[in-house]
């Protein structure tokens, strides 16, 4: 009795797919990956944005008089110093030389300076009419990342 | 009998399916050693930002207590509570000290003192800080502060600095227990500056840095990262003295 038997290897075709299947698998760990690495990255900004905000909050209640006049302060991306006499004032240009990193660290000749979208990442102070109570709100990243702080002065 | 055909690869597929292979283990290997530099980067920077956040913190609810007075305070001399020096010897970039006190007790006088230091055999720094008691039986009889704590507070700092703030708005200086002393009581706001350094090297090739803290800048060439914290602080036992 004749037996024919045939007995294939893979063929080009299904080891090429194959690797196809396993390259998707990787690129999905990769951005996994990414993702993770990104998260770590938009947390170190958070704690950027938790030192700046504690800075403007602790700097308020130190100048609990003149509450008012820390609620002008409304930021987008411009940071123009007023150059003022009055301790509000002076706060309140150390703040915006703060948020901008001006001056502040010099990589390879070039200033560190935060992503800004003038559109959406606002930093502003409200107060309410009797001047005891203030709220810090800071946005960045686009307006994803915000940061919402309440005060009660006096 | 049994006829068998056996059919595997032909050579140009062995050869297509090595080259294909050889390419793909390559794009593997640098996807992974650019993920894994990038995440030893982050790691850094989110260890950095860590160490610094829970100091300063800390920094910051000690420093909220200085020139706090007991009120059945035995020692009626107690008017030192707020000391800084300038540009401390022996250090490469122009740092401060800082020291302060406060009542933990009617006999107990904490003082707490933040200043960098050296690692043995190295000019690297970190942040030190040492805690100390005073301890008080009548007026004017206290103790020489005993050392409990000389600890590292945050590995590799670089630079700290300390900015006394008035009511004003202007920097006040000096303000020690000396000529200075008159001084401390006009500090409405303390800002503190921190730099600290990665512990590793995390670029692949040196940079140029120039930070600056307050007043104070200084320039490195290496392949260590970099960052600047600072917080603000209101003492408020200070305002009410």
């Amino acid at each position: 009795m004749n037996k024919n038997k045939t007995i294939k290897g893979i063929s080009i075709i299904e080891s090429l797919v194959c690797m196809v299947i396993i390259g998707i698998g990787f690129i999905a760990i990769m951005q996994l990956s990414a993702f993770s690495i990104g998260s770590m990255s938009r947390a170190i900004e958070k704690n950027k944005v938790n030192f700046l905000t504690e800075m403007m909050m602790e700097d308020v209640i130190a100048d609990p008089d003149q509450i008012k006049e820390y609620s002008k302060f409304n930021e987008r991306c411009s940071y123009n110093p007023n150059n003022g006499s009055n301790v509000y004032e002076k706060q309140k240009d150390k703040w915006r030389k703060r948020i901008k990193y001006e001056n502040q660290i010099k990589i390879s000749n070039k200033y560190k300076t935060p992503r800004c979208d003038a559109n959406k990442d606002i930093k502003k102070i409200s107060t309410d009419a009797a001047g005891e109570k203030a709220r810090i709100k800071f946005l960045t990243n686009k307006g994803k990342s915000k940061k919402y702080l309440g005060l009660v002065i006096k | 009998m049994i006829k068998k055909k056996i059919s595997g690869f032909s050579l140009t597929e062995a050869l297509v399916a090595i080259v294909i292979g050889m390419i793909s283990i390559a794009a593997i290997f640098f996807t992974y050693q650019i993920f894994n530099n990038t995440y030893k980067s982050v790691e850094s920077r989110g260890e950095m930002n860590s160490n610094a956040r829970n100091a300063l913190s800390q920094m910051s609810r000690e420093l909220r207590n200085a020139g706090r007075k007991d009120i059945n305070w035995v020692d009626s001399s107690l008017e030192e509570y707020l000391w800084k020096e300038n540009n401390v010897s022996g250090f490469l970039i122009g740092t401060d000290k800082l020291k302060f006190y406060y009542d933990n007790s009617p006999n107990d006088r904490v003082r707490i003192d933040y200043h960098l230091k050296k690692y043995k055999n190295s000019n690297d720094t970190y942040l030190a800080r040492t805690y100390m008691v005073q301890n008080c039986t009548a007026a004017n009889k206290c103790t020489s502060p005993i050392s409990i704590i000389d600890q590292v507070f945050i590995e590799n700092v670089e630079d700290f600095q300390v900015v006394f703030i008035d009511s004003k708005g202007d920097e006040v200086k000096p303000v020690n227990f000396g000529g200075g002393k008159a001084n401390q009581a006009l500090v409405k706001t303390i800002e503190i500056y921190l730099t600290v350094r990665s512990r590793n090297k995390i670029y692949n090739a040196n940079k140029n840095w120039t930070i600056k803290n307050a007043d104070q800048a200084y320039a490195k060439f290496d392949q260590y990262h970099r960052d600047s914290y600072f917080v603000s602080v209101y003492p408020r036992n200070i305002i009410k003295n």
